[in-house]
């Protein structure tokens, strides 16, 4: 057995434990730097201020609620039917992006798209 | 004796010292499910140097499943996990030694190696926890962690595997270690009693039943709870296996001894879609963490599906002793001739082996009680722990240790 330089630590061990360690490291600064906006493929929908349910945008999908009807389809959310007079609601339409809301005031109903502060645009002029 | 004799005796001695490297590593409490230090891969590594690739992913596989009887594991998740892991981390770790070696000197050092080859080992630990038991993406948030203390773990066996290996070559060329004569022959030393395997003797059907239908029907019954998802056949599973379990003749209680390694990962398996989940109604709700309906469900059928796999192996190791065990996997492995895997190989390691483990646990005891470790303590413990390897190396080339 002659092996040389195999029990010697040199550069490339120390550049692929480099790699390895930066590469793991990476996600978990940006999960924490990113959290806010990391929770864009959900929506939260609100009764009476409270949260009553968690809603996945991936999957399309339709909740009922006692009398109203939320609808999930490639990744928008809409309130699909209500009970409430106007319908304002109704004729908000889908939903797709974070900060973006969906509010019926008669049954205190908010849907909304957690995360990313400003949402689409980065500045609006008039 | 011919030296194909020799070898195979040097693999199933070394598949012995893995074996013990291995258990005495799962006495240690686990920090977080599914790091390791990994002391087996370290006798994979120095059969790398030593005695080539094939050698060395044949004692890599060996071992999972030698340790897997003494553990009482066999064919239960864990035993999964290790057996394909092992394989994975061996080929990696062969492939970088063979193909970036050329001309002489070797791109990575054995620390490098063993970093890849626990690399290696994590992502294929990962990906079969995802494919196979908890299908939820959540499980990949641990792959920071690992990917971190594969480094240190790879590090610290590199580091060990090295000494060992140029101790090895010393030895070799002058003959500096010396087998000391006390560990040699049985010294005044008891050492604690090896218990192998988790057999229980009782006279039942399924005792006499043989080993081969018993393995098949683990393996189909595991296959059929890692396709279905749903709790009903769950339940029919269940309540199959009670079934089975009162036939057996043993006190229920008898079936838990020992998977209590096991309750972090099922734990674990529950938590992970339990908070990783959206959709679903709210259940509970923690500032971030939110407990919904979905996750609960989900988290309770990968609990399940662990609980139901767990069962059905240690019905089959509380009901057939290893070397039934062994000549069952001889027997089943006979339709492999053709790959090149002999049944007959396999179950003379596997003898062989569990000849061998109780008298190396011995001097494995007898030299830690009697090792003294100098003042630096760092370093005192790796040479430590690479004078046991050596001790236990050596032993697997000596000719006067009878086994086979």
């Amino acid at each position: 057995m002659k092996r040389n330089g195999l029990y010697r630590l040199n550069t490339a061990d120390i550049v692929i434990a480099a790699i390895v360690i930066t590469v793991s490291i990476t996600p978990l600064l940006y999960s924490f730097t990113r959290q806010k906006s990391a929770a864009a493929n959900i929506a939260n929908i609100y009764q009476d201020n409270k949260l009553v349910k968690q809603v996945a945008l991936g999957q399309d999908s339709v909740y009922k609620f006692k009398n109203m009807e939320v609808e999930v389809n490639r990744h928008r959310i809409r309130i699909a039917k209500s009970d409430c007079a106007r319908q304002v609601c109704v004729n908000t339409g889908w939903i797709s992006s974070p900060a973006q809301t969906i509010v019926c005031v008669p049954n205190k109903v908010l849907v909304e798209i957690p995360g990313g502060g400003a949402g689409q645009y980065d500045a609006v002029s008039y | 004796m011919p030296d194909e004799d020799k070898k195979l005796k040097k693999i199933a001695l070394l598949v012995s010292c893995a074996t013990i490297l291995q258990v005495a590593e799962s006495f240690f409490p686990q920090v977080v499910p599914g790091v390791k230090l990994g002391l087996a891969n370290m006798i994979v590594l120095i059969a790398l140097v030593d005695m080539g690739f094939r050698s060395a992913i044949e004692i890599a596989v060996m071992r999972t499943v030698i340790s897997s009887l003494i553990l009482g594991t066999f064919l239960s998740p864990s035993f999964i996990l290790s057996f394909s892991s092992a394989i994975t981390s061996t080929l990696a770790m062969g492939l970088v030694y063979k193909l970036l070696s050329g001309g002489g000197k070797p791109l990575f050092s054995l620390i490098g190696i063993s970093i890849i080859g626990a690399m290696a080992h994590n992502l294929t630990q990962i990906s079969i926890v995802y494919l196979l038991l908890i299908k939820n993406t959540g499980v990949f948030m641990l792959l920071p962690w690992l990917g971190i203390s594969s480094v240190i773990t790879g590090w610290v066996t590199g580091v060990v595997a090295s000494q060992v290996c140029s101790r090895l070559e010393r030895n070799r060329t002058k003959g500096g270690f010396k087998v000391p004569a006390a560990y040699s022959k049985k010294g005044p030393f008891v050492a604690p009693k090896f218990n192998i395997g988790r057999y229980i003797s009782k006279d039942s059907h399924l005792h006499s039943l043989s080993p081969e239908i018993k393995i098949l029907a683990i393996i189909v019954l595991a296959i059929i709870v890692v396709i279905s998802e749903g709790f009903y056949e769950y339940f029919i599973v269940l309540a199959m296996l009670i079934l089975v379990i009162a036939m057996t003749k043993i006190p229920v209680m008898r079936f838990f001894d020992g998977v209590k390694r096991l309750y972090l990962f099922i734990a674990f398996s529950f938590a992970i879609p339990m908070f990783f989940s959206y959709g679903g109604v709210i259940v509970m709700n923690f500032g971030i963490l939110r407990i919904t309906q979905d996750g609960l469900y989900h988290g309770s059928l990968f609990a399940f599906r662990l609980i139901l796999l767990m069962i059905g192996a240690a019905v089959l190791i509380r009901t057939t002793s290893p070397q039934e065990l062994a000549s069952g996997i001889k027997s089943l492995l006979r339709p492999f001739k053709f790959t090149g895997i002999s049944g007959d190989r396999v179950s003379r390691i596997v003898t062989s082996s569990l000849l061998a483990i109780p008298v190396l646990w011995e001097n494995a005891h007898a030299f830690i009680k009697n090792y003294k470790i100098g003042k630096k303590k760092v370093k005192g413990l790796i040479l430590a722990l690479s004078s046991l390897i050596v001790m236990l190396y050596m032993k697997s080339e000596d000719d006067t240790l009878d086994l086979i």
